[in-house]
């Protein structure tokens, strides 16, 4: 069921166009997450849907009803801020009852819900002081209990952990989601981290330049990204790109560069580029993750080999800088490679995990099929009801 | 960036919230100097029962008046002595006190309470303290020196002995911006040139005074504003303009021109030289902010 | 690099000494003591003032006596009594504590209008409350004397009050303090429709509390220490204030010999309050003036 619908909704600030028509439907009840780089648009397109943003072009629905020119505190949202908001000369418990008594002297009493949010977050003894005797995730705990008090339609969160420290943003990340298992209440969260965005979002839309790029499940964009910035953007170490020509060889196509070839696997015969793609250029591409260093005795496919530069030991794998027919290519080795700078390597890659993008950014070719490809070529920024989300 | 940072927009309520200060403003301000300007055209008759129009006479009267051309000059003379005596004071405490490590927030206080010295009291102070025959640093001076020092009958020291005051009376408030501006210098600068093993003396002139110019020329009007407008007690409790209209500042002579002689057109002509003479410094700190207004934040 | 151009020409023992005066007058203990002595020397005046007004007459025509007097502080009795002291005091303290309260009010008002309420030619508005730092008193003082005689004011205490409630400075001060609070509080407040008197009373002005203090220590200064107005429009001496009060002081003289005794005291009372104020408030005071100048 449909409870966000965002139509062409578009923003322009005097000459600059913030967001330039973003087409969204989020589910009731749906964790949805945006992310881009900064200037994207994304936690503009969130200050639209709160109403501290005026909409130059386009509608946005709340549960049906056009809200375009409703008040923000006629819209029944909450929005939790990058740096709390929080009031510096109330209590915490203060904080968050400000503005739910409208008048200047009516002061109902909220005393019970108060109690009731502080139990869920975990703040009760914390309700009588300022926020300068709070710390930065107490802070956002209040802030949170600011949001959870009003019981509202929808939650807006815009990059509400950037401010804490790596360790207490992953303790939080997982307080969110069990928050949101328990609520159900229809969440919209923007971040610029794209870990945050997969491990919050049901759907996670990936926002460039004003627009939507892909809305999918974080796996799905992990694995099947619609266009070259989405793969760029999502995954650590980036994804390779090579610039590539396509040609066809006969038996199968193939994408080549400086050094380098490699027959595109058919994958059911349904995602190989037409005949058309032949003679054009490309990008190639592949995660780091992707690729493997093939130990000497088992070369008997056609190898690739690349020069090594730099070696970086994450831990938990080794990440190689190669250069391969003049481009930088990273891989994600064994942990413990001995694998020297200047060494030159054989390199394979997972077939099933290969992409080809055309020169526009458009993925053209997967390697695989998605598991359950129901929506056949369906434009990306047409509204999408949701299929794998929930 | 966002268009909506204004969350009010009913211009009747906004009208309401501004009306009782425009209502101060029109009326005790904006109106009273129109009224000047146009003042400024008349001659009073008799009593004050009616009025002449005079065209700009009253300019040409204050033009080819000798004794207010010596109160131009005594005023200008005058701010500037002002101007230079208390930045020079002020800055030598300032510099001091920024430098100053332990207690500094102790010598602040003891240093900038001449803020709150009302320029009659300091006036009444300085008065007795520096009386010719009863004042004790007359007194000390004299014999330190083996001068006469009677004020009251010589005008150079007269017009010293107000300079003196008006310094005194503005150092308070010279120190305050002063000590804010150097400490708005970045430490950095600071640490840099102490690890280089600059001297006090050349930070001050090579680092701290180019970077705190801007606060300069804010004190520079500011003292400048002072010494026209703020002077008056200084006159009137300690000279009344004497000896020899040495410290006839152009606020003393608009005051008795205005309120002892009742010439009210000459002496609003009087108040629309110095309402030029603000208008002057204005811009000049306007522009001055300006062009500094990179070297902020 | 330069020191050394300089003192390459010098003859050694010269340049000993040289480095010897350098390096004290870099030290801390130079400082110490001269910023100790240069403190003593602006303080000299008022603490002579100070001993001085215990003296009597007679001891004060001795010059040099530099010990407490033996009037102790009769001169103060008398000043406040017998000179109306007490009178030009209160006088003087209704007067500046109506203008504090004046100026504060009209200028949170309008600030808040300038900085949350969106409407036409705000920026005129603003400028024209701007200009007024363009008219100051001796500006506009013969036009605004004849006025305060129309409105039947002279000699009362709206007439040293009134032109004072409303100022460029004051409302300047706080639209710049409201719009350094950050954004997302007044969003905060926007998203659960939080009315704007409301939003005043209950977040601008106790978050402004520092400002408020500030200005309200340099508007309490600068009325107390009025003189040129108070001296022009108040012809009743019982109306006066103390600043014109001292002038009264001076014409106090005992068989021919100016108490200077009591002037002192009477300077020292004067002085007082204004004092006081900047003492207990000199930290709001110093905050604020830190924005003003930027």
């Amino acid at each position: 069921m449909t409870h966000l619908r965002l139509d062409s909704l578009t923003k322009h600030f005097g000459d600059v166009k913030a967001v330039n028509g973003i087409d969204l439907a989020v589910d009731d009840g749906e964790f949805l997450v945006f992310v881009g780089p900064s200037g994207c648009g994304k936690s503009t397109t969130l200050r639209m849907l709160a109403g501290l943003e005026s909409i130059t072009d386009g509608t946005l629905s709340i549960g049906g009803t056009v809200v375009n020119d409703h008040p923000p505190d006629e819209r029944d949202v909450a929005m939790v801020f990058q740096n709390y908001a929080l009031y510096p000369h109330m209590t915490a418990a203060e904080n968050m009852t400000f503005g739910l008594d409208s008048g200047l002297f009516d002061r109902s009493n909220h005393d019970e819900a108060v109690a009731e949010v502080a139990e869920t977050l975990g703040i009760t003894d914390l309700l009588d002081r300022k926020p300068k005797e709070l710390s930065g995730g107490e802070r956002q705990r209040v802030a949170i209990g600011r949001a959870l008090l009003r019981e509202p339609e929808v939650f807006l969160l815009d990059e509400p952990l950037s401010n804490l420290d790596a360790k207490l943003r992953v303790e939080m990340r997982t307080e969110l989601l069990e928050l949101h298992r328990t609520l159900r209440t229809t969440t919209v969260y923007v971040t610029h981290d794209q870990t945050e965005a997969m491990t919050l979002g049901d759907r996670v839309a990936v926002l460039n330049d004003g627009r939507i790029e892909q809305v999918d499940p974080p796996q799905r964009l992990y694995d099947y990204p619609e266009t070259r910035f989405v793969a760029e953007f999502i995954g650590t170490p980036a994804m390779n790109v090579l610039p590539v020509e396509i040609r066809d060889r006969g038996d199968a196509l193939v994408v080549e560069r400086e050094g380098f070839e490699l027959a595109l696997p058919d994958a059911d015969g349904n995602d190989v580029p037409t005949g058309g793609a032949v003679g054009s250029s490309g990008t190639f591409g592949v995660r780091p993750e992707d690729v493997s260093i093939v130990s000497g005795r088992a070369r008997d496919a056609p190898a690739i080999e690349a020069e090594v530069n730099v070696t970086e030991p994450l831990g938990d794998a080794l990440l190689v800088h190669c250069t391969l027919g003049g481009a930088e290519l990273k891989v994600k080795a064994e942990p413990r490679s001995a694998v020297e700078p200047g060494e030159t390597v054989a390199l394979a890659f997972d077939e099933e995990r290969l992409h080809l993008f055309d020169d526009d950014g458009n993925a053209v070719y997967h390697s695989s099929h998605p598991p359950d490809d129901d929506r056949g070529d369906s434009n990306p920024h047409e509204p999408v009801e949701a299929t794998g989300s929930q | 960036m966002s268009d909506f940072t204004k969350p009010y927009r009913s211009t009747t309520q906004a009208g309401l919230l501004l009306v009782p200060t425009l209502v101060v403003l029109v009326a005790f301000l904006y109106y009273p100097a129109v009224e000047t300007f146009r003042l400024s055209f008349f001659q009073t008759l008799l009593l004050g029962t009616g009025q002449q129009f005079v065209g700009i006479d009253n300019y040409v009267a204050l033009a080819t008046s000798a004794e207010y051309r010596q109160s131009l000059f005594v005023s200008v003379l005058f701010a500037a002595a002002v101007v230079v005596g208390t930045l020079a004071v002020s800055l030598f405490i300032s510099y001091l006190l920024f430098e100053v490590r332990a207690g500094a927030s102790g010598y602040l206080l003891a240093a900038i309470w001449p803020y709150a010295l009302p320029t009659a009291v300091a006036a009444t102070i300085l008065l007795f303290m520096l009386h010719p025959t009863l004042g004790i640093v007359t007194h000390y001076l004299e014999a330190l020196t083996g001068l006469t020092l009677d004020w009251f009958t010589s005008g150079p020291l007269a017009f010293g002995v107000l300079v003196a005051v008006a310094v005194w009376k503005q150092l308070g408030y010279n120190i305050i911006f002063l000590v804010a501006a150097l400490n708005n210098v970045p430490e950095t600068l600071t640490e840099s040139a102490r690890l280089d093993g600059v001297g006090r003396l050349r930070m001050l002139v090579r680092v701290y005074l180019p970077l705190i110019s801007p606060t300069l020329t804010f004190l520079v009007v500011m003292n400048t504003i002072y010494a026209f407008f703020g002077a008056f007690p200084l006159v009137d409790l300690m000279t009344s303009g004497g000896p020899n209209n040495a410290t006839n500042l152009l606020i003393f002579k608009l005051y008795r021109d205005a309120f002892s002689f009742n010439s009210l057109g000459l002496a609003s002509a009087e108040s629309t030289v110095l309402f030029g003479i603000v208008s002057i410094l204005m811009y000049v700190q306007l522009r001055f902010s300006d062009r500094h207004a990179h070297y902020g934040a | 690099m330069a020191t050394n151009t300089d003192t390459a020409t010098e003859t050694a023992p010269s340049r000993r000494l040289r480095t010897r005066l350098e390096r004290a007058f870099n030290g801390d203990l130079f400082v110490h003591v001269a910023l100790a002595g240069a403190i003593a020397l602006v303080a000299l005046p008022l603490v002579l003032a100070v001993i001085m007004s215990t003296q009597s007459t007679t001891e004060v025509y001795e010059v040099t006596n530099l010990g407490l007097g033996s009037a102790g502080l009769s001169n103060y009795e008398t000043a406040l009594t017998e000179y109306n002291l007490t009178r030009y005091m209160i006088n003087s303290a209704v007067m500046s504590v109506v203008i504090v309260v004046g100026k504060v009010s009209l200028s949170l008002l309008a600030a808040l209008a300038l900085v949350y309420y969106r409407f036409p030619f705000e920026r005129a508005v603003f400028t024209f409350i701007l200009l007024t730092l363009l008219v100051p008193v001796p500006v506009r003082i013969v036009p605004l004397f004849q006025l305060m005689a129309d409105l039947g004011w002279a000699n009362s205490l709206l007439s040293i009050t009134g032109p004072y409630i409303a100022s460029a400075t004051a409302v300047f001060l706080f639209r710049q303090h409201f719009m350094s609070i950050p954004e997302s509080l007044v969003e905060n407040a926007r998203l659960d429709g939080v009315g704007p008197l409301s939003f005043l009373v209950r977040v601008l002005i106790p978050m402004s509390r520092g400002m408020i203090a500030g200005v309200s220590v340099i508007t309490f200064i600068y009325a107390w220490n009025q003189y040129l107005w108070p001296l022009i429009v108040v012809s009743d001496q019982s109306k006066q204030v103390v600043q014109v009060g001292i002038k009264f002081l001076q014409g106090a003289s005992q068989s021919g010999l100016t108490q200077w005794g009591l002037i002192m005291a009477g300077a020292v009372i004067a002085l007082l309050p204004p004092l006081a104020v900047l003492v207990a408030l000199h930290r709001p005071l110093l905050e604020t003036f830190a924005i003003q100048q930027k």
